[in-house]
Parts: structure tokens; C-alpha cells; sequence
């Protein structure tokens, strides 16, 4: 067991700043046993006593379920089979079926979300409500199952007292955070009011040791309906006051919605410091570094950027064994790492390629991150059209989709060209093959600018900047249709109908779905 | 007898042609001299009458370019004593066209000094409201020129200018139907164009369209001109500019395409230029420098046809021209801080010779001059830290210099080697404890530097030892770390490195803040 606990600690890196509970936890699903994972889970749970304990064992029990390494979700349906009344088990397992249903939607707008992805995402938020439910009746102190509740219910066909639910866990779980979890079931865009939201925080935030219905006002109000006409008094209330323990949500405040003034320099300052010292073991590195991020672009302040990223690489490399496939992570590191390689001393090609495949376990349902896996993942025997055939088809502006794709294709066909002009003599295989290629990436063009341009409208109806000559891919359309006008390229996408040239489906790319076979399901 | 008549007769009507040619050129007169004079006088009297006497001068010609081109170019001034007899003026007769329109010159110039190059770090420092309401204000008086004298064809102008400068968007079309059919000329077409700036969305669509519906009511101008205009002057992407090119090279003859053809000519090719090319293009160039250039752009051209065009010893012919056309320029526009930037540059660095005291405090003040509007330039800064007095100046300018240019890491890496050359420049006597003073700000610089090179690309050469101030900033790290010096500096955590706030420079601030532009 001592060995699995070193391997463990070696393979996840642990961050300098470490937590007991998530290491008391994180060792057990290290033992790969359902036995010991169930009891060292009760008893670590049994240590925490105080609100704030709880506080940092549930965070902890988060971070280490909530995860998509398929050993850590095969080994949480093991648990569950093998102890089907535990509620630790059953919490567990609503929580990772929670975090896998928002990757399976994904951040776009509701009505981006369709099909498969929709029907995934809507059935692993059921599994998860009633496993929560569930989990709560087994044992009412399960304080993780009622958050992921809150979480998923609006979706569910489960029926619950919601007061009730509240009411119980405000008693076993007297912390701010928990009438702060019960107001955001309330959020405006999810057929709640403000006035409910103020309702749950008159009835409950009074009996919270510290807490008051203000303060819990001005939580719902800042994170949940920012635009409420009673949201700025809520906000002036908020800064008025000096308690420590509302920093938090102060800092929210300036970075989301920049506080009552903006630009005041002593407070981006003190944003600043505040953000620095609140990175620890159960942080989300990633939602830090991005805050980072725009914290750095929003002030000017380019290296704190770099000053952060340094700090949370160790947190994200640990998070790269615990949760490999969570794109919204990955994706951020692909993006720093291929901007700048030189700051990724321990990044190379293979890795940016392991990223991207990562990303596409659950991201297949996003443009975006096709594109990417079109710039990574592409060689000589896996030629990047059906990845830019996937990112048309999986964005939601396909103007730019197609301007891009175009772009791309354009410089292939020019490379390509210039390969052709070397070759000394045309009859070899490879001058044969690149013949071929060039034929190819030809009619590639030609099947993109007819698309383009039926996607612009001939500029009269789209007039958006990827469908004007100031683009330059658009700007190359014109001389490709007049090419396919003459009968100069490709008379198979000259002479078909539009429609039948539409990036319209899904295409099998050989080398990911090779890749996703090997993966498996996780959760059962 | 028929014929001796007929020669004696066509030989009369030449002769009498040039005697009227060289008599009376009312329409050809250039007033620039007399409205400067006048403007100088400080009398608004002599100055209404002056420009009213050349208004209608011109008025009563076929062409009014010239009275225009002068009207213009004289209020564009940025001289305080000028800009109050131009007030004077307009209080004197608040209604009349040409003082309203004048008046809008000005404040749009103004307005244009404070903006700023173009070309400088979009994250810079940025003008204040007060300055970008100079640009407002113009547009405002010159609509109202428009409205109490329609044929103020500077108003449209400058119009055309406010727009361009507009967070809303363009609509130059209207003034220039209006304008047409005062004057269909090429110049007011190419003018409306600028309205639409470079943040104007399908902004080349927007030219096309001006040139479909406008070019074909202008003689000697057509829409293959005019879209070849567009596509110069705006940056359109290659597939268009290829098609430009190959109409300027099909109608290379014609004068409308000169001005491209000497654009072309300024692009960098594969192969070279040749001798034919290189002399025509110098030709010219040389024959362009007239009161009306400005002289800053002129000499930019010069640099790149002396450098990388390779016409020998053309920089240097340049420059002999340059100094005094900027020296005259800056009697008429003392506060153009491009100009100043320029002539300092040269004066103190590429030029550079030893200078007397009074050479010095005339380039001081100089300097102060551009500072007004050109706190926002890292280049006005850098060429200000040579006439830097003490080492403490030196060390609050190169700041500044950073910090105006949002430590962006070229800014950097500059003020850190001009430290040190300024550092190896100072009398011997004097040298170890001006590096004693300096170590310190540049112990930050080089941790700064080094900080921003993990941001850049692996390959970039800013960041190799190919690049004789990268070793500099390897140095002075090792000493920092190895001697233990400045340790406030080595405590900083990345993020404080950066050049946050603008160090106060008591007798720049105080020039700048006593300066008033002299109108109302």
C-alpha cells in the first residue's frame, strides 16, 4: 500500500501546497479497492467536524471524483456496484456523471447543443439527480449530493422538496456556501427570480454562524442575475463592508463585473494580491490561471501572466493524470504551449499531440477543437481536410469556418505547388504522389470556396467581415470560382449541386477513432 | 502673302499667350506666404482681408487647388501665437465660412498631433478626452462652414477627417455628392476614402462602392483608377493587391499611376531592383520635396531608397535636404512631435556631431516642443535621454520611455543598450559612478528583458545571444545573483517588474503643463 501511495505521488506530482483530506482520499483510489476506498473515505470523513473542515474535505472529495481518468470513474462504478447503500459511493458517482454531462454539452449556447451530445448530456444529469437523491436519503450529512443536485435538478424529472432539502443541509453544513449552492438554483436564466433567491437567503442565511441575509443577497445578486436592476445596491452594500471572508466574493465582483470603479489602481492592486495568494491544492488551477489571464490583458500587465503560469504548472501537470480529457483545461494548455514553446521547457510535439487527442474524448462536439487538432495532430499519412471537414461542420459561424478552412487549404495547395516545381523528374513515385496531392487539395479549395460563397450570400446578406475582400481568404474565392468557371480544376466540384457539397456530417478521422478505442468507457 | 500673314499671326497669338501666361496668374498664385504672413501679424483685420482677397481671387479662376492647398496648409499650425490670432478672427465675425473653416483645419490638426503616429503600440498611452475633442470640434465647425457657404471645399475635407477619426460610423458619401458638384476632382474622391479608417468592417467594399458610384463623374479619372486607389490605400490583403499591381504596370505610363508605381517601387522584391528602376524611382523621389511634403514622410522614403533599394549615398543627399525643410516646417508647426522625433534622431544619433551648449538647448527645447503631444511616443522618449543632464534624468527617461511603449520587450531591450552606450559616452572622471548610479534600473531592464523572452518564440532573435544586448542582460543578471546587488529589484515577483507608473520629470511637466494651444 506504501508503494501504490509513492507511485501514486510520483505519477500525480503533487503540488507543493497539499490538502489532507484530498491525499487521505487520493491514496485510497490509489489501492484500486473498493473495500479500502469505502472505509478510508468514512473515516476521513468522520475528521471533519467544523464547517470549515467539511468545507475542505467536500472540495477535496470534488476534486478527486470529479475527474475523467477512466481508471479513477471505472473504479467509482466499482465502488458503487460492490457497496450499492453506501452514500459516499453513490455521491461519487453523481458527481463525476455531473462533471461528464457539462463536457458533453460543452459552453456553447443551448441551442448549439444538439443531437447525440444533447441526449448524452441530458441522461448522465438524470443518473446523477437520482443518485444524489439517493445518496441523501441513504445519509442526509452527504453535503456533496445535495450541491450536485442543486446542479442538475433543473433538468431532471425527479421530484424533491426543495425547501426541505435546503432546510437539511443548512443543518448539517451550517457554512455560507451552502445557502450560497441552494440561491444559484434559483438563477434567473433557469426560470428562477431574484426574489426567490432573496427568499432562500432571509430563510436561511440567519442561521449560519457569521452569515447574513445581506451579505448571501449580494452573493445571488453579484454571481446569479448581475443585471438586476437591485444588483448595484447589492454591490454597494458588499464594498461597504471590511470582514475578511468577503473578499471572495468582492474580488468576484471586480473580476467579473470590475467592482464599483473599475479603474481605481488600488484596486486592481489589491485584485492583484488577492488572486495570488488563492491558489492552493483545492484550487481549480484552471479557472485560476484563466483569471490570470485576463486579469494580465485587462491591466496591461503581460507578466503576471507568465508569473502565474509558472506557478500553476505543477497544479495542471498533476491535473493531467486526474482529469485527462477535460478540454477546457487542455485546451488552455495547448494554446500557452503553442504560443510559446520556449516557456514549455518540459513540452514537446508529443505531448501537444496527447493533448489533442485528449481533447476530442469529449470535445468532439466543438468547432474549435477540431481546429486545433487540425493544426496538431495532421502528418504526411493523416492529411488535415477531414479534421477541417469536422471543425465546418461542428462550429457554429461557418463564414469564419470556411474563410479558415479556406486559408488553410490555400497554403497546403501552395506548398504542395512548390514541391511539384522542384521535382527533377516527373515521372517518379513521388513527383506521381504529389501530382496526386496537389489534384486533391485542388478540389478541396474548390468544394470550400462554393461553400463560402453560398455562405456568404455573394456578400448581399452576409456581410460579415470573413465574407468580404478585406479577408484574405475570401479574398482568393473569386480567382478559384472563376478557375472552376473555365474548366481549369476539379469539374466534379464544378459541376455539382451546392448541397451536395456541404460539410454537413460528422467524418471518420482514422487516427482518433483509433485512439478513442483504445480509451473505453469509464463510468458504467 | 497668305502664309507670311498666317505665320506672323500664329507667331502674335504665342506671343500675346506667354505675355498673359507671365503677367497675370491670378489662378496660379500661391497665397501660402501671404496668409502666413498674416496669421504672424497677430491682426485679425489683415487676416480677414488677406484670405478674403485671395478667396476671391481664386474664386474668379477656373481652379481653386492652389487657394486650397495654401488655405489649408497655413492652418495647420500648431503655433500658439497663430492659433490666437485665428480665435481673434473667429470672434471677430463668428458666422463667416472661411474663419469657421479654418478653425476646423486647426482643431482637426490638433486633434491629429494628439492621436498620435499611427504606426506606435496600440496599447500606448493614449491622448486624453480633452485632446480627441479637438477632432469633434472640428467636424462641428466645419459642417457649419458647409451650411453658411457651401463651396468651402477644406470643410469637406476635414470632415472627411473627423469621420475617420469617429468611433460611428463613416458616412462620407453625402459631402462627397455635395462636394462633385462643386468640383469633381480625384483629390476629393480619395479623400472621402479616408473616412473609412482601417477599424471599418468590409471597409474595401465600402471604397469599391465610392468608386462604382463617384470616379465616373470625374473627368480624366475613371473606376479602374480609382479602385486601384483604393486598394493602395487601404491594406488590402494579396489577391487584390496583385490585381492593382497589374494595372499599374499596364498603365505605367499615365501620370494617375505614377504615385503607385513609385509605391510599388518601395516594396521589396525578389531579385532586387534594377540600376533603370532604382535611378527612376530616386528621380522621383527628389522631385517630390517641395513647402507642401512633409519633409518626416519624405526622409522616411529616403531611408528605404538609400537602405534596402541600395541607391549609394542617397540617404546622405536626403538628409543634406531634410534638415532645413524640417527646421522650416517646425517655424509653422513648432508642436509636431514626428517632425521633432525625427530631426533629433538624426541630429543626435544617425547624424550625430558633436553639439555647443546652445545647439543643446535648442534641441532641449525642442524636445520639451514635441512632448507636448508626444508623451505617448518610446521614440520621442529614447531620443530624449541623449540630452539627458544627469543620470538620474537619463534613468527616469528610459523609464518613461519603457513605460510609454507598456514594456513591450523591443522598448526594453533598447533603453537597457542605450544605458550602457550612454554609460561608455560619459567622461571618463565621470563613468564609474554614473554605472554605480544606473545599476540598479538596469539590473530591473535585464530582469525585465528576461522575463519577456518567455514570451516570445523559440526562434526569436531578440532573445539569442545573435543579439548584442541579450549578453548584456546576461551579464548583469549573473552579477545580480553572483554580487548579490540590488536586492529590491531581485525580490520583485514578475509581474512588478513591468515599468507600472510614469516617473515625473519636473521641468519637462512643467513646459507641458504651462502650454496652451491659443484658441478659444
Amino acid at each position: 500500500m506504501r508503494l501504490a501511495v509513492l507511485i501514486f505521488a510520483i505519477l500525480f506530482g503533487l503540488p507543493a501546497v497539499a490538502n489532507t483530506y484530498l491525499e487521505r482520499i487520493d491514496a485510497a483510489i490509489a489501492t484500486g479497492s473498493t473495500e479500502t476506498l469505502e472505509a478510508e473515505v468514512t473515516a476521513t470523513h468522520a475528521t471533519a467536524v467544523t464547517p470549515e473542515e467539511l468545507e475542505d474535505f467536500w472540495l477535496a472529495f470534488d476534486l478527486a471524483f470529479d475527474a475523467t481518468n477512466p481508471s479513477t470513474q471505472r473504479l467509482i462504478s466499482e465502488w458503487h456496484e460492490a457497496h450499492p447503500d453506501s452514500a459516499f459511493a453513490m455521491t461519487a458517482m453523481a458527481t463525476a456523471l455531473s462533471k461528464r454531462a457539462f463536457l458533453h454539452r460543452g459552453a456553447g449556447y443551448g441551442h448549439t447543443v444538439k443531437g447525440a451530445f444533447l441526449e448524452a448530456y441530458l441522461a448522465d444529469r438524470e443518473r446523477a439527480a437520482t443518485l444524489a437523491l439517493q445518496a441523501i436519503q441513504a445519509d442526509d450529512r452527504m453535503v456533496w449530493a445535495y450541491f450536485t443536485l442543486f446542479v442538475v435538478v433543473q433538468t431532471s424529472a425527479q421530484q424533491a422538496d426543495i425547501d426541505k432539502l435546503i432546510s437539511d443541509l443548512v443543518r448539517v453544513f451550517p457554512h455560507p456556501r451552502a445557502v450560497n449552492a441552494a440561491t444559484s438554483m434559483f438563477h434567473p436564466a433557469w426560470g428562477g427570480s431574484v426574489e426567490q433567491m432573496l427568499e432562500v437567503c432571509a430563510a436561511h442565511a440567519p442561521s449560519i454562524p457569521g452569515y447574513d441575509a445581506e451579505a448571501c443577497g449580494a452573493y445571488a445578486m453579484i454571481r446569479n442575475a448581475p443585471n438586476d436592476r437591485r444588483t448595484h445596491a447589492a454591490r454597494e452594500a458588499l464594498w461597504a463592508r471590511d470582514e475578511p471572508w468577503l473578499d471572495d466574493l468582492k474580488f468576484h465582483d471586480f473580476y467579473e463585473h470590475g467592482g464599483l470603479d473599475p479603474g481605481n489602481p488600488q484596486t486592481i492592486d489589491w485584485a492583484i494580491e488577492y488572486h495570488r495568494a488563492s491558489l492552493d491544492a483545492l484550487t481549480d488551477p484552471a479557472k485560476w490561471w484563466h483569471q490570470a489571464t485576463q486579469l494580465a490583458f485587462r491591466y496591461q500587465m503581460p507578466l503576471y501572466d507568465l508569473e502565474a503560469e509558472q506557478r500553476v504548472m505543477p497544479f495542471l501537470r498533476a491535473m493531467d493524470q486526474r482529469d485527462p480529457y477535460d478540454y477546457y483545461r487542455i485546451r488552455r494548455q495547448i494554446e500557452a504551449a503553442m504560443l510559446s514553446k520556449r516557456r514549455y521547457d518540459g513540452v514537446f510535439e508529443e505531448d501537444l499531440q496527447a493533448w489533442a487527442l485528449n481533447t476530442l474524448v469529449y470535445g468532439r462536439h466543438d468547432g474549435e477543437i477540431w481546429r486545433r487538432a487540425s493544426e496538431i495532430l495532421p502528418s504526411r499519412s493523416d492529411p488535415p481536410f477531414p479534421y477541417l471537414e469536422n471543425f465546418v461542420y461542428r462550429h457554429t459561424s461557418k463564414d469564419y469556418a470556411l474563410a479558415y478552412t479556406l486559408g488553410r487549404l490555400n497554403w497546403i495547395e501552395q506548398t504542395t505547388r512548390e514541391d511539384l516545381s522542384k521535382v527533377e523528374t516527373p515521372q517518379s513515385p513521388d513527383a506521381v504522389a504529389l501530382r496526386a496531392r496537389h489534384e486533391q487539395v485542388q478540389c478541396q479549395r474548390a468544394r470550400t470556396a462554393r461553400m463560402l460563397q453560398a455562405e456568404c450570400g455573394f456578400g448581399f446578406f452576409n456581410r460579415s467581415r470573413y465574407c468580404s475582400l478585406d479577408n484574405r481568404n475570401y479574398a482568393t474565392m473569386p480567382q478559384i470560382l472563376q478557375a472552376l468557371d473555365t474548366g481549369e480544376m476539379c469539374p466534379e466540384i464544378a459541376n455539382a449541386p451546392t448541397h451536395s457539397l456541404a460539410f454537413d456530417k460528422m467524418v471518420p478521422v482514422p487516427r482518433v477513432e483509433a485512439f478513442l478505442a483504445t480509451i473505453g468507457e469509464g463510468l458504467e | 502673302m497668305s502664309r507670311i500673314f498666317s505665320t506672323a499671326c500664329i507667331a502674335r497669338t504665342i506671343s500675346i499667350a506667354i505675355i498673359a501666361m507671365l503677367s497675370s496668374t491670378p489662378s496660379w498664385a500661391d497665397p501660402l506666404d501671404d496668409i502666413r504672413t498674416a496669421l504672424s501679424s497677430g491682426d485679425p483685420a489683415t487676416l480677414d482681408q488677406v484670405v478674403s482677397a485671395a478667396y476671391a481671387e481664386a474664386e474668379g479662376s477656373v481652379d481653386t487647388t492652389v487657394f486650397w492647398r495654401a488655405f489649408r496648409h497655413a492652418f495647420e499650425t500648431s503655433h500658439p501665437d497663430r492659433l490666437a490670432t485665428l480665435a481673434a478672427w473667429r470672434r471677430a465675425d463668428p458666422e463667416a465660412p472661411l474663419a469657421l473653416t479654418a478653425e476646423a483645419i486647426a482643431r482637426l490638426h490638433l486633434g491629429t498631433l494628439a492621436l498620435g503616429n499611427p504606426d506606435v503600440n496600440i496599447w500606448a498611452v493614449r491622448p486624453s478626452i480633452a485632446e480627441a475633442f479637438h477632432i469633434h470640434k472640428a467636424g462641428f465647425l466645419a459642417s457649419q462652414a458647409i451650411e453658411a457657404d457651401r463651396r468651402m471645399i477644406s470643410a469637406y475635407h476635414v470632415i472627411f477627417g473627423a469621420q475617420s477619426h469617429d468611433a460611428a460610423p463613416s458616412k462620407p458619401e453625402p459631402f462627397l455628392d455635395a462636394l462633385l458638384e462643386i468640383e469633381p476632382a480625384r483629390v476629393h474622391v480619395r479623400a472621402a476614402m479616408t473616412a473609412y479608417n482601417t477599424w471599418t468592417d468590409r471597409r474595401i467594399e465600402k471604397l469599391f462602392a465610392i468608386c462604382e458610384t463617384y470616379a465616373p463623374r470625374v473627368p480624366t479619372y475613371d473606376t479602374e483608377i480609382c479602385l486601384t486607389d483604393a486598394i493602395y490605400s487601404s491594406d488590402a490583403p494579396e489577391p487584390l493587391r496583385e490585381a492593382a499591381r497589374a494595372t499599374v504596370t499596364k498603365r505605367a505610363d499615365e501620370e494617375a499611376f505614377t504615385e503607385w508605381r513609385f509605391h510599388e517601387f518601395l516594396q521589396w522584391r525578389a531579385g532586387g531592383h534594377s540600376d533603370a528602376e532604382r535611378e527612376w524611382g530616386a528621380n522621383y523621389h527628389r522631385r517630390q520635396l517641395d513647402r507642401y511634403k512633409n519633409p518626416a514622410d519624405w526622409f522616411h522614403d529616403a531611408q528605404y531608397i538609400g537602405g534596402f533599394i541600395g541607391v549609394e549615398g542617397y540617404v546622405e543627399e536626403a538628409h543634406a535636404r531634410a534638415v532645413p525643410a524640417r527646421e522650416e516646417w517646425l517655424i509653422h508647426d513648432p508642436y509636431d512631435s514626428r517632425m521633432i522625433e525625427q530631426h533629433l534622431q538624426n541630429g543626435l544619433f544617425r547624424f550625430g556631431t558633436p553639439k555647443t551648449p546652445a545647439e543643446i538647448a535648442h534641441l532641449r527645447r525642442l524636445w520639451q516642443q514635441a512632448m507636448v503631444y508626444g508623451e505617448g511616443s518610446f521614440g520621442l522618449w529614447f531620443v530624449g535621454a541623449a540630452l539627458a543632464d544627469t543620470p538620474d534624468e537619463l534613468h527616469r527617461i528610459l523609464f518613461n520611455a519603457v513605460h510609454s511603449a507598456t514594456s513591450d520587450i523591443y522598448s526594453v531591450m533598447q533603453s537597457l543598450a542605450l544605458f550602457d552606450s550612454q554609460i561608455s559616452r560619459a567622461p571618463e572622471d565621470a563613468r564609474d559612478a554614473m554605472a554605480a548610479a544606473l545599476k540598479c534600473p538596469m539590473v530591473r531592464l535585464a530582469r525585465l528583458y528576461d522575463a519577456l523572452c518567455m514570451t516570445q518564440p523559440n526562434d526569436a532573435q531578440i532573445c539569442s545571444s545573435k543579439h548584442p544586448s541579450y549578453d548584456l542582460r546576461g551579464e548583469l543578471l549573473a552579477e545580480m545573483e553572483e554580487a548579490q546587488i540590488c536586492p529590491e529589484v531581485a525580490a520583485l515577483p514578475l509581474a512588478d517588474l513591468v515599468i507600472k507608473e510614469r516617473l515625473p520629470m519636473p521641468k519637462l511637466d512643467a513646459f507641458v503643463a504651462a502650454y496652451e494651444t491659443g484658441l478659444d
